[in-house]
């Protein structure tokens, strides 16, 4: 897996073998407009789809992971969506598309973080499983600041409060506090602290451990944490009754010859 | 279930509380159906008496539990159980968690060696958890290409956050006690295990300050909470 970028304005997306990694954000500015949007969560879609598919990696292709998203040409499938209003904002459908394809994708997700993360960056980081971030990168949301002023509801205000709490999800979107990486992984948000010089390492690492875990069993384990933010206790051991006994893992035979034979186990990831 | 339960799962009538223990120190406590069973059948009895003393969870010897025997299995379901048994999915285990979980007094789980799958899963159900400074706890069940459907998923993104769970999940990473902690698990790191019941005592000394039947609503109430607005939770206040 190789983690350099390229310039176009195309979900870049490089794969080795299960591996695979999209780029994001324009290579000058950082923003993600909604016909890249669009791109990237057709491409979530059939990967998600792929049992081969085994580790998604997101990461920037400019100084920052994402700094935010512009306005710009829908893609053709959501036209009949854009219901824009006189004196209102355009519904942000496209960016809540592919935040929802994002969080509910049954594979490992990997945000990588650098640069200054900001505004709809933080929602597509917030919408991976895990975030990996260069210690120098900072995180914030400036979004309700006067004259720039954006509606916020493009996922942030239903994820960040039960990534990190309520109360440091006000101090980020209300308050507009901007979190060094440091403090990001002191509360949670960020799962692994790197270098820059040491990023591209780290990242591929934690890639390479996840493609090589059983992806079923993580997908459907992700399945009933995703489902059950929104179910209570009750239904949610239902849910995953219901999980269990409609769902195969392959890979459940390999874990059981490799702990009879005592050796590491070789999961295909169905 | 009685050879069980003063077997495999040891049960003690104290002073004001009772203590569950785990005791198959040589198989590190991993727990079985009809430890399961057992835990489910005492917790239940005890749920439904007038004052329901506080329960202490705690494993014998090293550790609390290393998680799920994974050698037994579904045929060894206990005979009541039977109906409900599809395959092999974890009925009783969610039983036994849910009962926990649900019992209307205070809950402690004294954590020590390795808290993980089955283990993790009842930690995870007590209202508060102490744990020694080198404790290791986790899921681990992705390891084991497992489908994790004992409640924990549920569970995990409340009592810490949405990224704690992902970090001690999916993952299938073991934390440290102080990696716990500081995720918002534990409520107490001791040096060792000795240190543990000096830490039940100061915890059984607050539990013994609180009203039963305030403490019973409040619990319930918070664990409810998550599931719902404030105003529909406020209106649903039973008197």
């Amino acid at each position: 897996m190789s983690l350099s970028g390229r310039n176009e304005q195309t979900p870049d997306e490089e794969t080795s073998g299960s591996e695979i990694v999209i780029e994001v954000g324009d290579p000058e500015t950082g923003l993600v407009s909604p016909k890249e949007m669009g791109e990237i969560e057709h491409r979530l879609r059939s990967l998600g789809a792929d049992p081969g598919v085994r580790v998604i990696v997101l990461r920037g292709r400019s100084s920052t992971f994402c700094a935010g998203m512009v306005d710009g040409p829908w893609p053709e499938r959501y036209a009949g969506r854009d219901l824009a209003i006189e004196g209102h904002p355009r519904p942000p459908v496209p960016q809540q598309e592919l935040v929802k394809t994002l969080f509910t994708i049954e594979k490992p997700t990997v945000a990588v973080l650098h640069g200054d993360v900001r505004g709809y960056g933080l929602d597509l980081a917030s919408a991976c499983d895990l975030r990996v971030a260069d210690r120098s990168a900072t995180i914030g949301d400036g979004r309700l600041r006067t004259g720039g002023g954006d509606w916020c509801d493009t996922g942030i205000t239903y994820l960040l409060p039960r990534l990190v709490g309520l109360s440091r999800a006000q101090q980020i979107v209300l308050l507009g506090d901007t979190l060094d990486a440091s403090v990001a992984h002191d509360i949670g948000l960020v799962y692994a602290l790197a270098d820059a010089s040491d990023l591209s390492a780290a990242v591929e690492a934690l890639s390479s451990r996840l493609a090589s875990m059983a992806t079923r069993s993580y997908g459907l384990i992700k399945q009933q944490i995703v489902g059950q933010l929104a179910l209570s206790y009750d239904m949610a051991l239902m849910h995953s009754l219901a999980v269990r006994q409609t769902n195969v893992i392959e890979d459940r035979h390999e874990a059981d010859e490799a702990f009879r034979a005592g050796r590491v186990e070789q999961y295909t990831g169905r | 279930m009685s050879v069980m339960i003063e077997e495999d799962v040891v049960i003690e009538h104290l002073d004001g509380w009772v203590s569950i223990r785990l005791n198959r120190p040589a198989k590190l406590n991993a727990i079985t159906v009809a430890m399961h069973d057992a835990i489910y059948e005492v917790v239940t009895e005890l749920a439904e008496t007038s004052a329901p003393p506080v329960l202490v969870m705690s494993g014998s010897g090293n550790t609390f539990s290393a998680g799920d025997d994974l050698t037994t299995t579904s045929n060894q379901v206990p005979e009541q159980w039977a109906h409900r048994q599809v395959g092999s999915a974890p009925i009783l285990l969610q039983a036994g968690t849910r009962a926990i979980r649900e019992y209307p007094g205070p809950t402690l789980a004294l954590m020590k060696g390795y808290t993980i799958g089955a283990g993790w899963d009842y930690a995870t159900s007590c209202d508060v958890r102490v744990a020694t400074a080198t404790c290791k706890i986790g899921d681990v069940r992705v390891r084991r290409a497992l489908w994790a459907a004992e409640g924990w998923t549920h569970k995990a993104p409340r009592l810490m956050s949405l990224s704690a769970a992902y970090r001690v999940g999916p993952t299938g990473d073991i934390v440290s006690a102080a990696e716990a902690a500081r995720l918002g698990l534990l409520h107490r790191i001791v040096a060792d295990a000795a240190a543990l019941e000096t830490a039940r005592d100061e915890v059984l000394g607050r539990f013994a300050l609180r009203d039963p039947r305030a403490y019973a609503r409040a619990k319930r109430r918070i664990s409810e909470s998550f599931d719902r607005s404030l105003s529909t939770h406020l209106n649903a206040i039973e008197w």
